[in-house]
């Protein structure tokens, strides 16, 4: 699964690739840059912070798995904090 | 429904709305026209629209979430609150974010007090403090309880954020696509909108769901760890 959301993050990159590649063949685009600049800015920043949740998820789906793997360690743990 | 169900189902609709938001971004770039008035940077609502729809979701379904958590004490609903409402955190971001990006263009400023944003600024901060709730309370339980509280109390800023705009009218511009009467705008801005709004939402439903089954077999852990060790002291 772990890999799997990775995948998800690779396939998020790759789409900021339409609106960059947009700005060579769209006309309009290419006549006002500056506000362009903003609308690129408004989708990767949605882009970035999706990817943070991901990242989040991620990232407990390991701590999860890091901690099924060594279930003894972790009762140790729970004993020693309580 | 344990990890692997949660991992599939979210898996699947995550791809479908990747999919689905890379299509909607060829809409937006290549074959949706520029907007007369506001010219490129109307392009914007085609994220933030969306973001704006979800955030209501995501924070409308924590809400109802802790409804049931607080009615039968369900520990899956109060999962499946977490797991939205975290998701709806990122989301109201990506809305202000985007927001302030058009109004820089449109008003000439990134922030003002107008009524819709405040609402919308005040939403994320309630739920900032849903999660501060659950942190910092010594008893789980009570803090799970009292965070299903500032939910639900939280979440009767939805309709004053939807409304604000008719209600206390300032800045912000009203709706163009949900209207009572109908879309004002031609249809290829409604379409382009459209397919983004699914695309969003498929996405979100399926990190929902991943985020979900992380959550409840988390849970399930902690409690089988607790009875181990309560079995071997």
């Amino acid at each position: 699964m772990r890999q799997a959301l990775y995948r998800l993050l690779l396939a998020a990159t790759v789409m900021l690739w339409v609106p960059t590649r947009a700005l060579g063949q769209n006309s309009d685009l290419v006549g006002s840059f500056r506000p362009y600049v903003f609308v690129l800015l408004a989708f990767a920043a949605g882009w970035v912070l999706i990817a943070a949740w991901v990242f989040q998820i991620g990232k407990k789906v390991n701590d999860l798995s890091r901690r099924m793997e060594t279930p003894e360690s972790h009762t140790a743990s729970l004993t020693q904090d309580g | 429904m344990n990890l692997r169900s949660a991992g599939k189902l979210g898996v699947g609709l995550s791809l479908a709305g990747i999919a689905g938001i890379v299509y909607s971004h060829w809409m937006i770039f290549f074959w949706v026209p520029t907007e007369s008035t506001m010219g490129i940077i109307q392009r914007i609502n085609y994220v933030h629209v969306p973001m704006a729809w979800i955030t209501e979701l995501a924070f409308g379904l924590t809400a109802f979430a802790s409804i049931i958590y607080l009615w039968l004490e369900d520990d899956r609903a109060d999962a499946a609150a977490v797991a939205a409402a975290e998701g709806g955190m990122y989301f109201c971001l990506a809305l202000l974010i985007a927001g302030s990006l058009w109004g820089r263009v449109a008003w000439g400023t990134f922030w003002t007090w107008d009524a819709r944003l405040t609402f919308t600024l005040l939403l994320w901060f309630i739920f900032a403090g849903y999660f501060l709730v659950r942190r910092t309370t010594s008893n789980p339980d009570r803090g799970m309880r009292l965070a299903a509280v500032v939910a639900i109390m939280g979440a009767l800023d939805i309709p004053l954020m939807h409304m604000s705009v008719y209600w206390f009218p300032t800045l912000h511009p009203e709706p163009v696509y949900l209207r009572p009467d109908g879309p004002t705008a031609d249809a290829e801005f409604t379409i382009t909108l459209i397919v983004a709004f699914f695309a969003y939402t498929l996405l979100f439903l399926g990190l929902l769901s991943l985020r979900y089954g992380v959550e409840v077999a988390q849970r399930e852990w902690a409690l089988r760890s607790t009875r181990l060790q309560g079995a071997t002291s």
